[in-house]
Parts: structure tokens; C-alpha cells; sequence
């Protein structure tokens, strides 16, 4: 009895042993930081690819929140507590920059992340001092002129296709009682995106010049300066647009008021599901030529905390967003306009945002690009010229003049 | 050192409090001031500069533009404050301590606003004066003054006026239960023999109420004060980081967000690399502001009290 019983323990605790060499590993947690300010654009695109994640790596599991803001990352990295991951602009700012120079992210050398599939600008975008530091964007996102295509037929207005038609089109608007172009004047960036999508087809020379660190005309950027006050003086933003914000101007343009709406594409899963049939078309200048704004997307481009404990299951996931399944998931749900070639568009509002000629330049980093601690015309721009210029206050040429003395106090020119 | 204390047991009661207030308050306050004295943005090496940050903030002609123009804009407030929300608060309070009919109700209501946060607070007057949304709007529309509905709450020239109205709205019944807490401890026979001496009902406030709570007016303008200085909620939320249109809504706490944490945004662009240097000089001059007048009160106080 004592021997059958001595072998029956042993025969159990052989078993244990072997189903022991046989356990699965442990089970890695990582913690993200989405991007909290566009948690309604994002949620089901990420709800779907972390899904998607976890069932393809059953030994990792996401805890995504939605807590990343310039101001908790700011913090994380203070008090050093960054989670495993965290959404980051890439070289859209100085940011990732400072904190790949400080040793707070990850180099992502020796991970070998596949960037056949990418663009030079997006891989630029991920890549401080020649190292990768973040995933690769796969879209492109850029400020452009939704329109109300009801209110154009029923005017008989047609998608203009250069700065002329554009301006007759605002003019037809107006007379027949129409908002031409909501837009919101209170926030710093409600205000900047007309400038924004204006610039690059109505002053792209004194933009090159001004990239270029050399001698500057500033006589087409005076000149779209004056249109930005003449088209506030006329009300071709809307009644008392300085003290409305975008809601303010977005609510315009659902209810009808207006006729069209400067916005992002990033919003364009927001005009497809209005009750009217809403169209959109780049910025274009005289000759007819057609601008969207170099601007890579940062929904997808996510950096890896340096003391993360898990740094081979952190690339794991950044990977996994540089699949053409995760960009597929994302496409789907937000339907930006992809710099990838092998993804589906997904509609025809999408295929419309990719109609465009020349991606022009974006005039807050071209002003970024020339700024330094003592002279910040960027800042300059977006907080005393543009509210001056719609509120009347100053000319194009005073605008210039403006913006000029504080570029002249910048080292970097 | 043991034998001292035993003789002072008191000492043991106030120990636990003044360690909290050393770590929470105290240490915080010299931190601020140290980093003050870096070229640093919170992340990478802190640069000693000395007090160039201050001779910064001082000399720079966009900074110091910035900080006059909130400076002003919080000197408003206080200036509103005193001139005309105390009077309102001292006639509500005295009202209650006659005891008019409703009296109770009335204190009730006028001090339930301080229950509601800011935002909500900004979203309740945002359903009243909304440009697309406010009822002011439609109940002009409805009597046929359409041509003079406005977008009330941003109009730049009032900016700073609408975050005095939400303020003081949100506020005001406080002020007054201060108010009415000083009048109980009146005595109510020099109240009574003034009654009798014929001195009706806004005389009895003037000589009598008004020269036996000056204490506590002189504590509440201080109040108001800091209140003043250190508000930041409503303007926020109504101006953003930049502090609105011209930074018509810009105030003193709001100028220290701004430099400490406002150089990122949608498009990113440059950090700003003196952000928490620049942003502590900030602080520590917006402390001191605040210390010393609230030093000179603290005189006034005991100097009347001897």
C-alpha cells in the first residue's frame, strides 16, 4: 500500500513538472497613451486593431488609454513615469526630437522596422539625428474646403476650379444670403486653417524664400493677407465669426447657414454622415493648380518609453500598426487619405480628398523653421497678426512688417 | 531638547500640521524659486542662468506686454470686485440679517452656484448667451430684433467682462455669508437703540453695520485679491492658452500657464527650451505679488487689533 502510494505522488508530481515545462509564458501587460484629444475620430479604429493585436499575440494584452496630451506626457517625462507607449508628432515638433536626445524613447535601430513601404517624408517623420525613434505614419492629413453640394446646385454654383471661380463663388454666396465660408475666429487654430490652406497657393514663393533662409519678397504673402481682411471686412466668415469657435462654425455649416467650411480632412468621416450631400476640393491658385499642405498624420506613429519593461512586445506593437491590416482597420473607420499604396480607399469622399495637384508647403513650420528662443514668428503669426487682420486692426503690409521683425531676431535666418 | 518640549506640549499638537505644510507648501514655494533660476524645459540638463530669466521677463518687450496686458486684466476683475460685487454682497447679506421674508430662500439660492464647477457653470451661461444655441438670441428673434443677436460670449471687447459676470455670479454668495457671519456678531442693542433714535433702514448699514465689519471687508478685498490673481478657470476655458482674441481674457495665472506648458499645439512647432525656467519666474513673481500685499493687509489687521 505505502509503495503504490509512494508511486501514485510520484506519477502526479512527474505530471506537474511536465505540464509545467509545457506553460504558456507569462503574460506581458502594456500600457499606451492614445491620443485623448481625438478619442472620437480613433476609438473604433483602435478598439479594432488592438483586438486584433491581442488575438494574434495571445501573450500580450493592451491596457490603451486614452490619456495622452502634451501635458501628461509633459508630466510623464518629468516625474519619469512614460507608460510603455505613447502617441508622439513625430518631426511635426521639436518634441519627439528632444526627448530621442535625451534618452526618454526607445531607438528603434536595432528592431529593424520594415519601412519598404513608405514614403521619404514618412520616414523623415520618424527619424531623429539618422535613427528611427517612432512607427511610421501611413496618412496624410491636410486642411481643405468642404462644401454644401444642395446650396452650390441650387445656386448653380460649380466646384470652383481656380482662385477666380473661388472668389465668385464666395461673392454668389454672400448676395443670396449664405455664409460663404464658416469659419471660427476665436481659437488660435480655428482662425489659422483658411490662412493655412491659402498660403501655399497664394504665396508659395515667399514661402521657398523664407525656407531658404535667404533675402524675402514678402509682396504675394501681403497681398493674401489683405484678402484674409478684406473677406472678414466683407462677412464673408459669418456674423461676428471672431466670437465663435470651430463648434460655432462646424454648427454654421450643418445647419445650412453656410455654404462651405474650412476643416481637415481628419473631420471628414463627420461631413459624410450629415443629411446633405457635402463635396470638398484642395485650395486652388489662379492657373487652376490645386494645394493640399504637407502634413504627415500622427494617429498611427507611436514611440516607445525608453525604461519600458517590455521593449521587444513595445516594437511588437509598433509593428503591428505599420501591417497593412492595422492601416486597413484604421482606413475604414476614419478614412484618411493614405501615403501607402496598398491600402483600399475607403469611399469616394476620400478619393475627392486626394484629388489635388502639388502638396504645397505648410506656413506655420515654414514660420517654425525659421524660429528660435528670442524670435518666434509663428507665434507671431497666430496670436497678434491674424486676430489683428480680422479684426481690422492692421494691413497685409503692417501683417508683414510684423512678422518679418520677428523673424530678423531669430538666429536661425 | 525633551525636556523643553514637555514643557511646551502644545508644540506636539502643531508638529503634525506644520510638516504637511513644510512639504506641501513650503518646500514647493523655494522649488519654484530655485528652478527659476535654470534655463530648462523639463526635460534634458537644467542650464544655471542666475536671475536672467527675471531680467527676461522684465526687459522683453513681448513678454512684458503680455504680462502688463493680464496683469491688467486681473486688476479688472479685483477692481469689479470690490467696487461693485462687495456692495452687492454687503446689501444681499444685510437684507438676510433683517430678516426679509424669504430671507432663507434667498440665501439658499444665491449661494448654490458655488456647488457648480466651472465648466458647467460656463456651459449654463454658454445655453443662455450662445451665439447659435443661447436663448438671449431667441428671445431676441422671437420680439423681431434679430438684427441684434450677437454671439454674446465671444465678443472680444467684453471678454474680460463676461469672466468678471461668471465669476461673480458663481462667487457672490460667498462673499455674502462672510457677510452675514460678521453681522450676527454684532450686538444688537446699538442696532435696536439707533432704531429707536429714528435711523432707518440704510442708515442703521452706514453707521452702524458698515464701521463694525470693516474687518472683515478689509479680509474679503484681500480675498478678492488673490482671487483676482490666481483665477484661471473661466478664462481658459472661454480664451484658450493663448488667452483669447487679442488676449482679451488673459489673466495673471493663465500668463504663467502659458509659459510653462502652452508651446505645444495641434501643428507642433518649436518647444519652447525655457519653458519651466521661464514658467517658475512666472510663478515666483505672480507669488510675490500676492505676498506682499497680503503682507500689508496682515499690518493693517494687527495694527488695528493692538
Amino acid at each position: 500500500m505505502k509503495k503504490v502510494f509512494c508511486l501514485v505522488i510520484s506519477v502526479t508530481m512527474m505530471l506537474a513538472m511536465l505540464t509545467g515545462c509545457g506553460a504558456k509564458k507569462d503574460t506581458v501587460t502594456l500600457t499606451i497613451w492614445g491620443d485623448a484629444d481625438n478619442q472620437a475620430i480613433l476609438e473604433q479604429a483602435f478598439t479594432e486593431i488592438n483586438e486584433a493585436f491581442e488575438k494574434e499575440h495571445p501573450d500580450i494584452k493592451l491596457d490603451y488609454q486614452y490619456s495622452g496630451t502634451f501635458d501628461t506626457i509633459n508630466v510623464a517625462v518629468q516625474s519619469d513615469s512614460l507608460p510603455d507607449l505613447f502617441w508622439v508628432q513625430g518631426n511635426k515638433s521639436t518634441k519627439m526630437a528632444e526627448l530621442a536626445r535625451n534618452g526618454y524613447i526607445l531607438n528603434l535601430d536595432s528592431y529593424d522596422m520594415d519601412s519598404t513601404r513608405y514614403s521619404q517624408a514618412a520616414i523623415d517623420y520618424a527619424t531623429v539625428d539618422g535613427s528611427v525613434y517612432c512607427s511610421y505614419p501611413a496618412f496624410l492629413d491636410y486642411a481643405t474646403i468642404y462644401y454644401n453640394k444642395e446650396i452650390f446646385d441650387a445656386l448653380q454654383i460649380s466646384k470652383p476650379s481656380d482662385f477666380g471661380e473661388l472668389v465668385a463663388a464666395v461673392e454668389t454666396l454672400a448676395q443670396n444670403g449664405y455664409t460663404p465660408i464658416a469659419l471660427g475666429g476665436k481659437g488660435d487654430f480655428d482662425r489659422y486653417w483658411l490662412i493655412q490652406v491659402m498660403a501655399p497657393a497664394l504665396c508659395a514663393d515667399t514661402m521657398e524664400q523664407i525656407s531658404g533662409h535667404g533675402d524675402v519678397d514678402f509682396t504675394s504673402m501681403e497681398k493674401m493677407f489683405d484678402t484674409y481682411r478684406e473677406w472678414a471686412e466683407k462677412g464673408y466668415m459669418g456674423k461676428d465669426f471672431t466670437s465663435i469657435d470651430a463648434v460655432g462654425a462646424q454648427l454654421a455649416f450643418t445647419n445650412g447657414e453656410a455654404g462651405m467650411i474650412v476643416d481637415g480632412t481628419w473631420n471628414n468621416q463627420m461631413y459624410r454622415e450629415l443629411n446633405f450631400e457635402v463635396g470638398s476640393f484642395a485650395f486652388p491658385d489662379e492657373n487652376g493648380t490645386r494645394y493640399a499642405q504637407s502634413g504627415e498624420s500622427n494617429y498611427t506613429t507611436y514611440a516607445v518609453a525608453a525604461k519600458t519593461e517590455h521593449p521587444e512586445e513595445a516594437v511588437e506593437y509598433l509593428r503591428f500598426l505599420n501591417s497593412q491590416q492595422a492601416e486597413q482597420i484604421m482606413e475604414n473607420y476614419v478614412g484618411s487619405i493614405p501615403s501607402v499604396k496598398d491600402l483600399n480607399i475607403r469611399d469616394d469622399s476620400v478619393k475627392e480628398h486626394s484629388e489635388f495637384d502639388v502638396v504645397g508647403a505648410n506656413i506655420y513650420h515654414v514660420l517654425s523653421g525659421v524660429a528660435d528662443e528670442t524670435g518666434k514668428p509663428q507665434d507671431v503669426f497666430l496670436g497678434e497678426v491674424l486676430p489683428k487682420l480680422m479684426m481690422s486692426e492692421i494691413t497685409g503690409k503692417e501683417a508683414v512688417a510684423m512678422i518679418e521683425e520677428e523673424m530678423n531676431k531669430s538666429s536661425v535666418r | 531638547m525633551i525636556q523643553r518640549l514637555r514643557k511646551k506640549p502644545y508644540v506636539w499638537f502643531l508638529l503634525p500640521g506644520f510638516i504637511l505644510y513644510t512639504i506641501f507648501i513650503i518646500y514647493p514655494i523655494f522649488a519654484a524659486g530655485q528652478l527659476s533660476l535654470y534655463h530648462w524645459n523639463g526635460i534634458g540638463d537644467k542650464v544655471f542662468v542666475g536671475f536672467q530669466n527675471y531680467v527676461d521677463l522684465f526687459t522683453n518687450k513681448d513678454l512684458m506686454s503680455q504680462m502688463m496686458n493680464a496683469l491688467k486684466n486681473s486688476i479688472t476683475i479685483f477692481v469689479l470686485t470690490v467696487c461693485i460685487a462687495m456692495p452687492v454682497q454687503i446689501t444681499m447679506a444685510y437684507t438676510i440679517y433683517s430678516k426679509a421674508r424669504g430671507g432663507n430662500y434667498f440665501q439658499v439660492a444665491v449661494f448654490s452656484p458655488q456647488f457648480i464647477s466651472t465648466p458647467v457653470i460656463v456651459f449654463i451661461f454658454t445655453l443662455i448667451f450662445d451665439g447659435n444655441i443661447g436663448i438671449v438670441n431667441k428671445l431676441l428673434e422671437m420680439a423681431g430684433l434679430g438684427a441684434f443677436t450677437r454671439s454674446w460670449l465671444g465678443i472680444p471687447q467684453y471678454g474680460i467682462y463676461i469672466v468678471w459676470a461668471m465669476i461673480t455670479w458663481a462667487g457672490i454668495g460667498v462673499g455674502m455669508m462672510y457677510f452675514i457671519g460678521a453681522m450676527k456678531m454684532i450686538e444688537r442693542d446699538s442696532l435696536e437703540s439707533a432704531y429707536m433714535e429714528g435711523a432707518g433702514f440704510w442708515k442703521r448699514l452706514w453707521y452702524i453695520i458698515l464701521p463694525q465689519i470693516k474687518m472683515t471687508i478689509l479680509n474679503l478685498v484681500l480675498v478678492s485679491y488673490i482671487v483676482s490673481m490666481t483665477i484661471f478657470d473661466y478664462s481658459y476655458i472661454l480664451g484658450g492658452t493663448s488667452g483669447g482674441i487679442n488676449r482679451n481674457v488673459d489673466v495673471m495665472s493663465l500668463f504663467f500657464y502659458r509659459m510653462a506648458f502652452g508651446d505645444t499645439n495641434p501643428l507642433g512647432g518649436n518647444i519652447s527650451a525655457n519653458s519651466m525656467g521661464m514658467g517658475t519666474t512666472v510663478a515666483c513673481v505672480l507669488f510675490l505679488m500676492i505676498f506682499v500685499i497680503a503682507l500689508i493687509q496682515l499690518l493693517l489687521v494687527y495694527r488695528k487689533e493692538d
